[in-house]
């Protein structure tokens, strides 16, 4: 008894290693110089879903209080906060796509004011989305009156993949690119009770990409 | 007997269709736009803007029936829009009440279209919302001038939301992408408009 224990200890701790494993990729790529001053400002803005793109709601809030949490170098302006003072301008429909549209944009006199004003000098543009590639396996739960309980092993493979695009609205010219990719693989094995083993592939291209935008601008 | 029955159906019918209320209450922010003290604007708003009730119809219909209720958010938005444009600016209740020269551009708005997918009938995991406009526009002797089409566009991924938020946030994203394309379409014709009026 106290070896099959063990074996199964053994089991579950293999399995946790095996699991909870995930692999992270990171890429940048720098176009043209670049600086920022203390007081300068950044803003994160996710392509439009008409383009296409799917970057999640909650992965930007995480990019967001993620670099504020890594860097205190520059100011960053919160993305709704953004969007709410450029209103329309910066709008999923009608915010610029490609670093061409930027200078028809910038043409207007009371949109390149107000960016002066609140001194904000880089607009980084997010694209990429959270995919599961693969999932497998079978757990089955049933409850009765004497009681209750799962059986079974499924899995999944999920990939976050995600750039970042930096514009510089001064120069009106992409000054860099940086991506994270993450893919992992969870499980949820049950006997009796289920045990979610999740590998957390958003959350860690969210600290991936964030460590990476703190990283290009502190060079 | 008899009566076990009708009441098994009537707990079936009951527990069957559930029908979703929601009340909608979006604002959008002033938009960032050079404004006009010069013209005189009055606009008015046909019933469908001034306080819509959505009614799911057959064919919308899945597991759940829809009533959504506008109340007066269009008209507010579409008075804020306006307001950030024109200095002065005012509404009517009607366009017979509005008498000749009392006013530059006289814009009256129509609702003509409210459509929406929910993921079960499109099989997928977002709620996507389109709304469409018609937006008259006649100069002081109230000749039209120009009709415009304006349309809406918002779509939410159901992850991370409960209960009717998503739905509500696409709604949401769908008449502020409104309040923007009328703005986007003021600023680019006001020209052409001055022109036409004089």
């Amino acid at each position: 008894m106290i070896i099959s224990n063990k074996f199964l200890s053994i089991g579950f701790i293999t399995l946790f290693i095996i699991s909870a494993c995930s692999t992270t990729r990171i890429d940048q790529e720098v176009n043209a110089a670049y600086s920022i001053k203390e007081g300068e400002s950044i803003v994160l803005l996710s392509d439009s879903y008409h383009t296409g793109n799917k970057t999640e709601n909650d992965f930007m809030d995480c990019l967001n209080k993620s670099l504020l949490r890594k860097q205190n170098q520059f100011n960053i302006i919160n993305t709704s906060d953004f969007q709410n003072i450029f209103y329309p301008w910066f709008e999923p429909s009608t915010a610029p796509q490609k670093i061409e549209d930027l200078p028809k944009l910038l043409n207007k006199d009371i949109i390149k004011n107000k960016l002066s004003e609140l001194e904000i000098k880089y607009l980084i543009k997010i694209t990429g989305e959270t995919k599961t590639n693969a999932s497998s396996g079978a757990l089955s739960c049933a409850a009765g009156p004497g009681g209750g309980g799962c059986f079974g092993f499924a899995w999944w493979d999920d990939t976050s993949s995600y750039e970042a695009s930096i514009w510089d609205l001064s120069q009106e010219t992409s000054v860099g690119n940086v991506s994270a990719s993450v893919s992992g693989t969870s499980v949820i094995p049950a006997i009796v009770i289920p045990i979610p083993i999740l590998a957390r592939t958003q959350s860690n291209a969210c600290v991936g990409l964030s460590e990476q935008i703190a990283g290009f601008f502190s060079k | 007997m008899k009566n076990k029955l009708i009441l098994s159906i009537f707990i079936v019918v009951l527990c069957g269709c559930t029908s979703q209320s929601i009340t909608i209450s979006t604002s959008v922010p002033v938009p960032l736009v050079i404004s006009n003290s010069d013209l005189r604007v009055i606009s008015y708003f046909s019933d469908n803007v001034n306080n819509y009730l959505f009614t799911s119809e057959e064919l919308e219909k899945t597991d759940n029936t829809w009533e959504i209720n506008f109340e007066d958010t269009q008209k507010n938005i579409f008075t804020i829009i306006l307001s950030s444009f024109f200095d002065n600016n005012s509404i009517s209740d009607s366009f017979d009440n509005i008498s000749d020269n009392s006013a530059d551009l006289i814009m009256g708005f129509n609702l003509e279209s409210f459509e929406f997918l929910t993921p079960q009938i499109a099989s997928n995991n977002k709620y996507s919302i389109w709304i469409k406009y018609k937006i008259n526009i006649y100069d002081q002797k109230k000749d039209l001038i120009q009709t415009w089409s304006i349309t809406g566009y918002g779509e939410q991924l159901t992850e991370s939301f409960e209960g009717n938020d998503a739905i509500l946030n696409a709604i949401n994203i769908a008449l502020r992408d409104v309040g923007a394309n009328l703005t986007i379409k003021l600023e680019k014709d006001m020209q052409e408009l001055l022109n036409l009026m004089q």
